[in-house]
């Protein structure tokens, strides 16, 4: 083998490896306004009568980052400031994720009546709602808080109550700047209804949360 | 690439094969409640194009689940005289189990709780926007699962040849996946369901 052979084999080597990451993020962590009724539990669900719920809010950002080589060892010694890799968003939409998991073939959602209160504000309906969709499985925290997966209808502007028989998402657009993780809001969910009977809808209150993510090589 | 090659993948993951038993054609003739259901075959939910911009240079499609089940529905109806069959119109997100080769049966037990339950599957492909053939034959996968254990009483799968597919249409929304079939490659589908029905009767036939 030649020393230029030898070389290529060794660059081919580094950059196969690629490069690593720690990220540390912000978003906004729900959790229960009257945690005395029920719980949240470990994927994030609440648990009701009969059915599952889980809210996420599309406002969660990279704040800071450390980046570098992979070269056998991962080296992740470039800092890099969250307003450079992750901007804070100043424009609307706000984008909140609905996912239902119900028991039985009773449940029907309408999302156009959840409603969110931003600084105790009057609620806001949604402009715009997608869904049903499939929930996204294996959520890690590469993926952000975007909980609905595919979408077959691909339309919006549902309104009138939907079937909800399985495991199903939806998602919510908001005309508002999305709040910072540092901004307390209510998330209302009202429209769930079993058996055509409403059902006491949570208020889930979403509060600052904090996480870190690494990733390493190819 | 990468994509192509996870879309492989659970195809190169034969699905089970459980053969029918006497004990199992007597419970589908003594269950009160028995249920078909059918997983979405369309993956693509826009038109391909928007305006002048590709958005999609192919469809995501599989075997036509839902008319496949309504054939095998009507001729199992027919032939055992099964009026408890009920047949679920509305296609059903696949959550596949983590060895990607089932949906996941939990799913039906939240939803349906007791009972037996028919459920057709097939594995996505994707079809060129340009039309042709798909990459395999698609393939239908059926089981017939007991809720109350999640014991797997049936289960087979069958293929056809689906021939030279037309171009997808670019700027239209698909209303289901067999628009994108042929009236040839829709009866040798058919012809899927009529297989899939003598293999579950065996000797009943």
């Amino acid at each position: 083998m030649t020393s230029r052979s030898l070389l290529g084999v060794a660059l081919m080597l580094v950059l196969a490896q690629g490069c690593a990451a720690v990220q540390w993020w912000e978003f906004s962590r729900p959790t229960l306004e009257r945690p005395e009724s029920t719980a949240i539990d470990e994927k994030g669900y609440v648990g009701l009568p009969g059915v599952k719920v889980a809210v996420t809010a599309r406002n969660d950002r990279a704040t800071f980052a450390l980046a570098g080589p992979a070269i056998v060892v991962p080296l992740p010694i470039i800092p890099l400031p969250g307003s450079v890799i992750d901007p804070p968003k100043r424009e609307p939409p706000f984008w909140i994720d609905v996912a239902i998991d119900p028991e039985g073939e009773g449940f029907t959602f309408a999302p156009g009546e959840v409603r969110l209160h931003v600084d105790r504000r009057a609620g806001l309906a949604p402009t715009l709602t997608r869904g049903p969709a499939a929930v996204r499985e294996y959520l890690g925290r590469r993926d952000g808080q975007v909980l609905c997966g595919f979408d077959p209808s691909g339309d919006g502007g549902a309104t009138a109550p939907i079937p909800v028989r399985e495991r199903t998402c939806f998602s919510l657009r908001f005309e508002i700047v999305p709040p910072t993780a540092d901004t307390s809001f209510v998330v209302s969910l009202n429209g769930l209804a079993k058996d055509g009977r409403p059902v006491d809808p949570p208020q889930i209150l979403f509060t600052k949360g904090r996480a870190w993510s690494f990733q390493c090589c190819l | 690439m990468l994509s192509v090659a996870m879309l492989a993948l659970p195809a190169c993951a034969s699905a089970p094969r459980v053969p029918t038993s006497a004990e199992t054609l007597a419970s589908l003739t003594h269950e009160r409640q028995i249920v078909a259901v059918h997983y979405h075959a369309l993956g693509t939910p826009g038109p391909l194009h928007n305006g002048a911009r590709l958005v999609h240079g192919s469809v995501t499609m599989a075997a036509p689940t839902g008319w496949i089940k309504d054939r095998f529905v009507q001729s199992l109806k027919a032939r055992l005289g099964l009026q408890q069959i009920r047949n679920v119109p509305e296609p059903r997100f696949a959550y596949l189990e983590r060895e990607r080769v089932a949906p996941d049966a939990r799913a039906l037990k939240r939803t349906f709780e007791r009972g037996l339950v028919f459920d057709f599957y097939s594995p996505w492909q994707y079809l060129p926007a340009a039309g042709g053939s798909l990459y395999r034959p698609p393939e239908i996968q059926v089981r017939l699962l007991r809720l109350d254990d999640l014991s797997l009483l049936w289960a087979d799968s069958c293929g056809f040849d689906a021939g030279h597919l037309p171009p997808p249409p670019l700027f239209l929304r698909l209303e289901s996946v067999e628009k994108l079939y042929t009236p040839a490659a829709l009866d040798r589908a058919s012809g899927c369901a009529d297989t899939l029905v003598a293999r579950l009767l065996g000797g009943q036939a």
